[in-house]
């Protein structure tokens, strides 16, 4: 039986390769392994690992003499059988050194491999915004990002964007009858530039009718009624930000009078509901941030108690801590606080899971999300984008952020200092990407080939953006590994104490597949 | 001393209540439980330990499964994280693969110049594999023109990376001024074509000059080798006389072709005349369909020859199959028919409609979801299947799966499982514990 093609080719333990494997504890105390090169979680034990690292180490025979007097010989033969078994067919356990990284992809290549795989274009309608949360990404918090401006796209650009946009994915469309992409309506805030969303929600049905899937991030403060209207009407899916309670909420998301904006979007949320309830139920989503100061244990049960009123809650994420001074405020206490509170949350989530129990969309959130990824890894037959080995980052060009004016970036996320092309020269420049990823490749990525957690790694240019392009950040990757191992035991811990447990969620971009294999 | 016993990560236990199965992914091979093992097995899967009082058959079969790889002891209890090839992810509405076309079926006609008693009644009759012949659904339904020339229909289909273009009708020779047209172009986009067609309606050489230029085969529509039985099928003397001789036209010209024998009524003696005349040599490019009245089935009719001719166990060749196995039909996956009605239906042995190619053309048709439902595992199996520990290893035809009652009869008549017995044996049966099988399977019905 042939196994499934991959592409790191088996091999033998030999010198020059590294061992890509983790190992974790279940809460039962018990022993996992999960191996990086299949993406698989095995049962561990004493005995198996010494049949591994005999044969990592090319001492098989003897160490399995010395095995004979501890264990059963059909238990040494079975360890030996079964890591033998997986070596065999897939080089499991050990990863060879040295002939990971190809070269670097020409242009024409990259354009190839973009065209066929994009799947999502951003439109950044305006650089206003009518509120000043303090943790902006438009703000002085960033440096290195983009300022806030008063710059509106125009709808002549937002309309190139899209035929732009069309154009490239052409060779998809043909191939795929069902394929659709996002489109992400996105700031500032992009209600403080309607006529523009609405000529473009409009454009799109006209000419490319349920070609695109629109999506918009706002901070629900300018949800007049008409807006509200158009966006029903174009059926797209609204992220809200809603970061708590309304003290919670107002600490840091304040207009530019220093005014909370908690109660405009309430009122704005009640009225939605009440109108067009069928919307609310299933467009609306709540985005979270959190800081150190954050009670999330409050802003979860705020979550919990009123899901009459807010939307479930899709992301929650902490205030970006690359390239600011944000988190200097706080002290080392805070940092215990917040850990504190997060660990509880964890605990909670996980006993309500073992128990079959439900949970808020904001626990799935903040404490799901992470465990439940486990489930989401990246497996054996699952392809990388072979210029970005073992990198979770995508392609720039998987996705498009169009500026006001017209520039290019691969994404939202980051700081806008390496576009990657511009509608008024050609779109895309792929001698452009190549630089990127080259410059990504060569100094963020050349030690990923040792990483043991690659199949998990969300890690991509926005969190490696320095004051001098893309570099390596200390300590990042040995605390993914850490969080990937913590995240391993938590998901196991779950699923030895409930099989079935469920660790469906939704987000706006994914869906567990809704049976999975045997486990119903 | 208490130990437990788990099955490994690559082989899967499907219980199908009375008995069970396991699935050796990487080995191939296909495992049944019954009586003590099947016990046996769940108690492990549920964690309970192999005490001191297991008895020896217990420990015997715990031991067989563990000398395969099938399983492992241990001092602890585990979880078993079951392997995936894949993410098991699918981005909300987004399709983000390329549906994975296979073959494309364009029912160019309505038109035949036979009248075959059973063809053109799909709500009188049940039928097997009729995708593979010319019957029709409804011989009175009217075709339509569809919008678009052979030639622009053929590059979209080719253009979605379909890898084989199946034309049938009716029968196609009787639409020469649409099949031409098509052949070209599909030879020009280099599509391959098969056609399906009784041979009639065209002489011979005409029919050598369309396969001539490559890229397109014949699939010879047969009712068997008996003069009067194949008169009584078509209703039509000279039928088996031109088919014959444009037999032998193709094989002097060695030009390949198929042969799909359409068993009308269950004529077993046709079946083995048709086998018997093309030879074993002729395996892989025979095939067989079967058409019976409903009534005949209510009836309590069976099919002594489909009996024999049922698919078997499939085993399956690679990982990957295993797991496509899992989720999708390998009947229905990445196939799709133009109907002479203009619709859009998985096979000709389904009836649903997907969409309407008027509406919108082609690509517009594929962009729903009616299709790639239908490609589904579950919706095109029936209830009983789905509960069989067995359904991973079978390819059933899903035209018979929403006809458990009138074609309950012929389902059965088609299962494997229902070929294996009650009381299944391997061949060297003593040498397997009790209630562990390994299932010996074969590759199809002799030929």
């Amino acid at each position: 039986m042939t196994p499934v093609s991959h592409e790191t080719a088996p091999s033998r333990a030999s010198s020059g390769s590294t061992r890509v494997t983790v190992t974790v504890r279940s809460a039962s105390g018990r022993d996992y392994l999960y191996d990086d090169i299949t993406g698989s979680i095995f049962p561990w034990n004493k005995l198996r690992e010494q049949a591994l690292a005999a044969e990592a180490s090319g001492t098989t025979d003897h160490v399995y003499r010395q095995l004979e007097g501890k264990y059963p010989v059909a238990d040494i033969e079975a360890a030996h059988r079964f890591i033998r078994k997986w070596r065999d067919l897939y080089g499991a356990f050990l990863r060879v050194q040295g002939n990971d990284m190809p070269a670097s992809p020409p242009a024409e290549e990259l354009e190839r491999e973009i065209r066929k795989k994009s799947f999502q274009i951003l439109l950044i309608l305006t650089e206003d915004c009518n509120l000043r949360c303090k943790y902006c990404a438009l703000s002085e918090v960033y440096p290195y990002n983009r300022a806030r401006t008063k710059r509106r796209m125009s709808a002549e650009t937002a309309r190139r964007a899209i035929d732009y946009y069309v154009a490239l994915v052409e060779p998809q469309r043909a191939g795929n009858p069902r394929k659709r992409f996002g489109l992400s309506l996105y700031g500032g805030e992009p209600t403080m530039n309607m006529p523009v969303v609405r000529s473009v929600l409009d454009y799109c049905r006209g000419r490319y009718p349920g070609l695109f899937q629109p999506v918009m991030t706002t901070n629900g403060t300018a949800l007049t009624p008409r807006t509200v209207e158009a966006l029903v009407e174009h059926d797209v899916s609204l992220a809200i930000s809603i970061d708590g309670p309304a003290h919670e909420h107002d600490r840091l998301r304040l207009d530019a009078h220093g005014r909370g904006s908690w109660e405009r979007i309430a009122r704005n949320l009640r009225r939605i509901k009440r109108e067009h309830p069928a919307y609310w139920a299933n467009r609306l989503m709540s985005l979270s941030v959190y800081d150190w100061a954050t009670d999330v244990e409050a802003v979860e049960a705020f979550f919990a108690e009123h899901p009459e009123l807010l939307p479930r809650s899709i992301f929650v994420n902490p205030v970006k801590a690359e390239n600011t001074s944000w988190y200097d405020r706080y002290t080392a206490a805070d940092r215990q606080r917040i850990a504190g509170a997060m660990q509880r949350l964890r605990s909670r989530y996980m006993t309500a899971k073992i128990k079959g129990e439900a949970t808020s969309s904001y626990m799935d959130a903040i404490a799901g999300t992470r465990i439940a990824m486990v489930q989401l890894r990246r497996r054996i037959a699952d392809s990388r984008h072979p210029y970005l080995p073992f990198s979770g980052s995508c392609l720039p060009g998987d996705k498009i952020a169009v500026r006001v004016d017209g520039t290019i970036d691969m994404c939202e996320r980051v700081d806008g200092r390496h576009p990657i092309g511009h509608l008024d020269h050609g779109g895309i420049d792929y001698h452009r990407v190549r630089e990127v990823v080259e410059e990504y490749r060569t100094r963020v990525l050349s030690g990923c080939a040792g990483c043991p957690v690659t199949r998990h790694c969300g890690l991509c240019f926005a969190f490696f953006e320095g004051a001098s392009g893309y570099e390596q950040r200390s300590g990042l990757c040995e605390a993914t590994v850490a969080d990937v191992a913590s995240r391993l035991a938590d998901y196991i811990s779950i699923l030895e104490q409930n099989p079935r447990a469920d660790f469906r969620f939704e987000t706006d971009t994914m869906r567990l597949e809704e049976s999975l294999l045997f486990g119903c | 001393m208490s130990r437990f016993f788990r099955l490994a990560t690559d082989c899967f236990f499907v219980d199908g209540a009375r008995e069970g199965a396991l699935y050796d992914v990487h080995g191939g091979r296909l495992l049944l439980l019954q009586g003590p093992a099947l016990a046996l097995v769940r108690r492990c899967e549920r964690n309970e330990p192999v005490g001191d009082d297991a008895t020896e058959a217990e420990l015997r079969i715990l031991a067989e499964l563990r000398d395969r790889d099938l399983g492992f002891f241990d001092d602890d209890p585990a979880f078993v994280d079951k392997m995936l090839i894949r993410q098991p992810i699918e981005w909300l509405g987004m399709a983000m693969a390329p549906p994975a076309f296979k073959k494309a079926t364009w029912a160019i006609t309505q038109a035949c110049d036979l009248h075959c008693a059973l063809c053109g009644r799909a709500e009188e009759t049940v039928s097997w594999q009729s995708c593979q012949t010319c019957l029709r659904r409804d011989r009175d339904m009217p075709q339509r023109r569809l919008p678009v020339g052979a030639t622009q229909r053929v590059e979209e289909i080719a253009a979605l990376g379909v890898r084989l273009l199946h034309i049938r009708g009716g029968n196609p020779l009787l639409a020469w001024e649409v099949l031409v047209p098509v052949v070209e172009a599909a030879r020009r986009f280099e599509l391959p074509v098969v056609v399906t067609t009784p041979g009639t309606g065209r002489g011979v050489d005409g029919i050598l000059d369309l396969l001539r230029g490559g890229g397109v085969e014949l699939n010879l529509v047969m009712f068997g080798l008996d003069p009067a039985a194949v008169e009584q099928a078509c209703g039509h003397k000279e039928v088996l006389a031109h088919q014959l001789a444009l037999i032998a036209a193709l094989a002097e010209l060695e030009m390949p072709f198929y042969v799909t024998g359409l068993l009308m009524g269950g004529v077993p003696a046709e079946r083995q005349r048709l086998e018997s005349f093309f030879g074993a040599a002729w395996r892989d490019r025979l095939g067989f369909a079967e058409v019976y009245e409903r009534q005949a089935i209510q009836d309590g009719m069976r099919s002594r020859d489909a009996a024999e001719a049922m698919p078997r166990l499939t085993p399956w060749s690679s990982v990957e199959e295993f797991y496509f196995r899992l989720h999708y039909n390998p009947c229905t996956f990445g196939n799709f028919e133009i109907g002479a009605d203009g619709a859009l239906r998985s096979c000709a042995g389904l009836s649903a409609v997907h969409a309407d190619l008027q509406e919108g053309g082609l690509q517009r048709a594929l962009s729903g979801d009616g299709l790639y439902e239908e490609w589904r595992r579950d919706p095109m199996t029936s209830a009983a299947c789905r509960a069989c520990c067995l359904r991973y290893a079978c390819s059933p035809c899903p035209a018979l799966a929403g006809r458990t009652d009138e074609g309950a009869a012929l389902q059965a008549a088609h299962c494997p499982r229902t070929a294996l017995g009650t009381e299944p044996r391997s061949p060297d049966d003593a040498q397997q514990p009790a209630g562990l099988l390994e299932i010996v399977t074969v590759a199809g019905p002799a030929g």
